[in-house]
């Protein structure tokens, strides 16, 4: 009986550590909430894979005191914490402040492991004084529910060790592989893993049929540095805990060796990830920097001073080719910091009854007409599948509507020049609670104070940009980030994704139709990115769409576009409207016929992203539509946009059925202009 | 005596009491400077409604003592804020049209004698330094930009056995952003740009400092001896054992500024501002007084 209890325990305790966590996972109760210190990097690394999946824990850093009164903001949470003797007593005092008793002393990290994992099949101990190891070792660990036993030395391993426990396998890392003469008994099987990729390749064979989904990588030298020591790559185990996902360390910080080690680390484990999750910031993770492509064709020099665009790892966007992963980067200025915003997206707690309105704030300073209008169009498109909209444009975005926006909604946009949403002008901020999901859809957005501010109060992801853009081609992005969600439903990772690949190819067809200003189309989709993790889902709840969407559909060969007959209510902004077809696309282009108070009409696009097994290209239906498709190799999508010259097909009255046959990529499409414009279907 | 007989004079009010302009004594050994400073402001585009206009003033410190308010404000009602850190006159009425006032004060100063002692961080800042600390839309001092440029360029100069974290940043600042007049003002914009205004390379020494955790605040003031009709300089102040030290990362200069130098608002507060008029200008005009008899602060 206690046997099988046992049993039971160590199945629910792996369950935990192993078991994806749903972004939007909701729970009745606070969860007790466990405090370490943040500069003890074995402690910390021990209670966030052994804890960290099943209730909060907060790495403490004694100079942010209040970043537990944030977390803790509208809950009872009840608190424990955990020390070393080596904890200085600064930090050992203000733990019993908060929590109102003295913290567990742990003497001895073996017995913590025991105390995290009761009943382990597997155990992996590596050295406490190799740091690159102790977290290949923790992720693994994470990432399978085996126990992570950290020692001093390697002659610190003994029966002791393992006493109490049954395992099937002891994993040695290599800083403790010369242990491998005494583990022999330990266990039923010792492992000695010289090489990091000994621990993908093990934990490819556990999930056995069910290969990760996502990659993390991180890198441990992002703990030195003077003024910006991020030690991010601490909280990458627990990532890896949660997504099941193996680790790659990268001791290169500029982008192109990051892409190269990986890829190659992804191709030698037959790893093909629909997520890479960055972790680390912008000095341990170098993004590309990729020249202004306005300036390099001779435009003017961007507002701000940018002549580089950093553009996101594993985009290949600046290579003019689809971003294929679904990518994020989980960043704060500080481990501490991190913490919190992972505990929050694992260990949310909200409300069921009452789902809260997006909030979208656009052209507050009224100069923006163009993106205004696409805009309003993405609110009537989150309208139209009934997800609660508050909007406000131009003199209705008041610092006192900014202040009620961050503490009212789960999901902020803001469109429009940049702006502090948190800061006060005198300096201060000026709001206790930040929404889940923020997209600051504004020139240089990612570069300001604001993004790790917001994360510091409670957001977990925010979609922003690296460089100026133009206003049509960010509220744009704007628009396909929102179709991708709602309609789509896909996660931000992947929203963000298919968003940038809408522009990049609205950046081709502009510049195989001889527009003049294609790059400042392609600048914005090099400059967005997202920060959070990927498979962030901001809970949107959308329902069965009121009027009809455009419809794309894989058959036979062909993809079949369908276009209903009813529109979304006109969007009109200054000299500009749009009465596009749901789930149609903007981009700032704009057609020279007017409606009857002489506002120029914005064209409607059609853009879609299909799993497509083998590499092809859409052809267009007739001579009157312009495609583009791209390719998405490694992901395996294919994503086409397609642009309809109504003048061409009068007949069809902006609506109809069309079939866009599919050939292999680099193929030749048929001479569609021998066949004539199809009838409307 | 207030010397236009038809002018509101609040040097009466300051001699009878208000500690707005009532000095410290400089230094007797050290040469001081006397000069005359007169603002000639401009208000104009207002449309009959009621109008305020703030017009900073100079706080007195160790090196510099004002004396001797004096304005035509000609229907505007003046009152006096004597806040310690931000001293300013406020001008109210109701105006249509332009209107032309003037301010003018006797500044007395000298050259920083104290050497500037070692700038170090500070972990745990007194609640009236936080301030100088934190970010601010001019001073974006969480900005990932800034982190990467002082990770970039100032923690090599780091390396020493007695590393000096102010004056390796200082000389970061002044090697990778060139002074161009046609450069930018915005903290971010000259960091990506490497191109500043005097008043960028300023705001973006500050942000530096407030980065790495080094109280600080940005000067604007008068330099007396310029001709030009503002007569704008910008320095930027850091805080040490207890006290606020002048450094100029535009003009490279640590502690002794030149005594001409004549301290106005701090943190990008405006010299001038008004509300309920289209606009405010001014002119800043000096005289020196060394030679003429001083201004005299009492009443008549």
């Amino acid at each position: 009986m206690t046997k099988a209890r046992t049993i039971l325990a160590a199945c629910l305790a792996a369950a935990l550590l192993v078991a994806p966590r749903p972004a939007s996972a909701r729970r009745a109760k606070p969860k007790p909430v466990r405090l370490v210190p943040a500069d003890d990097v074995a402690l910390s690394t021990l209670f966030l894979i052994g804890e960290g999946s099943g209730h909060p824990v907060l790495l403490f850093d004694p100079r942010d005191r209040d970043a537990v009164d944030r977390f803790t903001e509208d809950r009872k949470s009840a608190f424990s914490c955990a020390v070393r003797e080596q904890t200085g007593k600064a930090t050992r005092g203000l733990l019993r402040e908060i929590t109102g008793a003295d913290c567990d002393t742990v003497d001895d990290l073996t017995a913590l492991a025991h105390k995290l994992w009761p009943a382990p099949k597997a155990a992996v101990v590596t050295s406490t004084d190799d740091y690159p190891w102790l977290l290949h070792a923790a992720a693994f660990a994470g990432a399978t529910g085996s126990a992570l036993l950290l020692v001093a030395a390697p002659a610190a391993l003994s029966p002791h060790s393992v006493e109490g426990w049954n395992l099937e396998t002891l994993y040695l890392a290599a800083p403790v592989a010369t242990a491998a003469p005494q583990a022999g008994g330990l266990a039923a099987h010792v492992i000695t893993v010289e090489q990091p990729d000994a621990f993908t390749t093990e934990l490819r064979r556990h999930l056995g049929l069910t290969p990760p989904s996502a990659v993390v990588i991180a890198n441990p030298k992002d703990r030195g540095g003077i003024f910006s020591p991020s030690s991010l790559s601490l909280l990458a185990p627990l990532l890896c805990a949660t997504h099941r996902a193996p680790l790659f360390l990268t001791d290169d910080s500029a982008a192109d060796a990051i892409e190269r080690g990986a890829s190659a680390w992804m191709e030698r484990n037959g790893l093909q990830p629909k997520y890479v999750i960055l972790v680390g910031d912008e000095l341990a993770l170098r993004s590309h920097l990729v020249p202004d492509p306005v300036l390099q064709a001779g435009g003017p020099e961007a507002r701000g001073g940018g002549t580089q665009v950093r553009v996101e790892i594993f985009s290949q966007i600046q290579r003019e080719q689809p971003q294929d992963y679904a990518v994020g980067r989980v960043v704060a200025e500080d481990a501490a910091q991190a913490s919190a915003t992972l505990a929050r997206q694992l260990h949310r707690h909200r409300g069921t009854a009452h789902r809260r309105p997006v909030v979208v704030l656009s052209n507050a300073d009224q100069v923006f007409s163009l993106g205004e209008t696409i805009s309003r169009a993405t609110v009537s498109e989150l309208r139209n599948v009934a997800v609660p909209v508050r909007a406000y444009f131009r003199g209705e975005v008041t610092p006192e509507a900014i202040q009620q926006a961050l503490q009212s909604t789960d999901l902020l946009i803001w469109e429009g020049h940049a702006r502090d949403l948190t800061l006060e002008e005198r300096g201060g901020i000026s709001t206790d609670r930040t929404p889940e999901t923020v997209v600051l859809q504004g020139c240089y957005t990612l570069d300001r104070s604001d993004p790790f501010i917001l994360m510091q109060h409670g957001t977990e992801a925010i979609v922003a940009t690296s460089a100026a853009i133009y206003s049509s081609s960010g509220s744009a992005f704007a628009h396909a980030l929102i179709d991708s969600l709602v309609y789509g439903h896909n996660d931000l990772g992947t929203a963000v994704r298919d968003a940038r690949n809408y522009l990049l190819a609205l950046t081709q067809l502009k510049r195989n139709r001889e527009h003049a200003e294609w790059n400042k189309t392609y600048r914005a989709a090099l400059a967005f990115a997202l920060w959070g993790d990927p498979t962030l889902r901001p809970d949107l709840a959308a329902k069965k769409p009121v009027l009809a969407p455009v419809k794309w559909k894989l058959d036979d060969g062909e993809l079949n576009l369908t276009i209903p007959q009813r529109p979304l209510p006109a969007s009109a902004a200054g000299p500009y409207y749009a009465d596009p077809v749901p789930r149609a696309m903007l981009g700032g282009l704009v057609l020279h016929e007017t409606d009857a108070e002489k506002r120029r009409r914005l064209k409607a696009l059609f853009f879609a992203t299909q799993p497509q097994p083998t590499p092809s290209t859409a052809c267009a239906p007739s001579a009157a539509w312009d495609v583009v498709s791209l390719y998405a190799p490694l992901t395996r999508t294919l994503s086409v946009l397609a642009r309809p010259e109504w003048d061409r097909m009068p007949a069809a009255g902006e609506r109809g059925t069309f079939s866009f046959p599919l050939v292999p990529q680099g193929g030749t499409c048929r001479d569609v202009e021998l066949h004539g414009p199809p009838a409307p279907g | 005596m207030c010397r236009r007989s038809r002018a509101v004079s609040i040097g009466c009010l300051i001699a009878a009491g208000l500690p707005l302009l009532a000095a410290p004594t400089l230094a007797a050994a050290a040469k001081v400077q006397r000069w005359e400073v007169s603002f000639a402001v401009r208000i104009s585009g207002a449309n009959g409604g009621p109008i305020s206009v703030r017009l900073a003033l100079p706080v007195s410190t160790d090196t510099q003592r004002v004396t001797g308010l004096d304005m035509q404000t000609r229907g505007l009602t003046p009152r006096l804020v004597t806040d310690a850190a931000n001293p300013h006159l406020l001008l109210r009425g109701k105006l249509k049209g332009s209107r032309r006032i003037s301010v003018s004060y006797e500044v007395a100063s000298q050259r920083e004698r104290d050497a500037v002692p070692r700038i170090e961080p500070i972990q745990s800042p007194t609640a009236n330094l936080l301030a100088y600390l934190t970010p601010s839309p001019i001073f974006q001092s969480r900005s990932i930009l800034v982190r990467d440029f002082l990770e970039t360029y100032a923690a090599p100069k780091l390396g020493g056995t007695e590393p000096h974290l102010m004056r390796a940043i200082l000389e970061a600042t002044r090697e990778q952003i060139v002074h161009r007049s046609d450069g930018k003002s915005l903290v971010l914009d000259v960091i990506r740009s490497r191109r500043a205004q005097r008043i960028g390379l300023e705001r973006t020494f500050t942000t530096f400092l407030r980065c790495a955790r080094i109280p600080a605040r940005m000067v604007e003031g008068i330099d007396v001896k310029h001709t030009t009709k503002h007569k704008r300089v910008f320095w930027t102040e850091v805080w040490a054992q207890n006290r606020w030290w002048p450094v100029s990362a535009s003009r490279g200069l640590v502690g002794k500024l030149p005594a001409t130098y004549v301290a106005l608002t701090r943190d990008g507060e405006p010299i001038l501002s008004v509300e309920g008029a289209e606009k405010a200008t001014y002119v800043v005009e000096t005289r020196h007084l060394d030679d003429a008899p001083a201004r005299t602060a009492a009443p008549p």
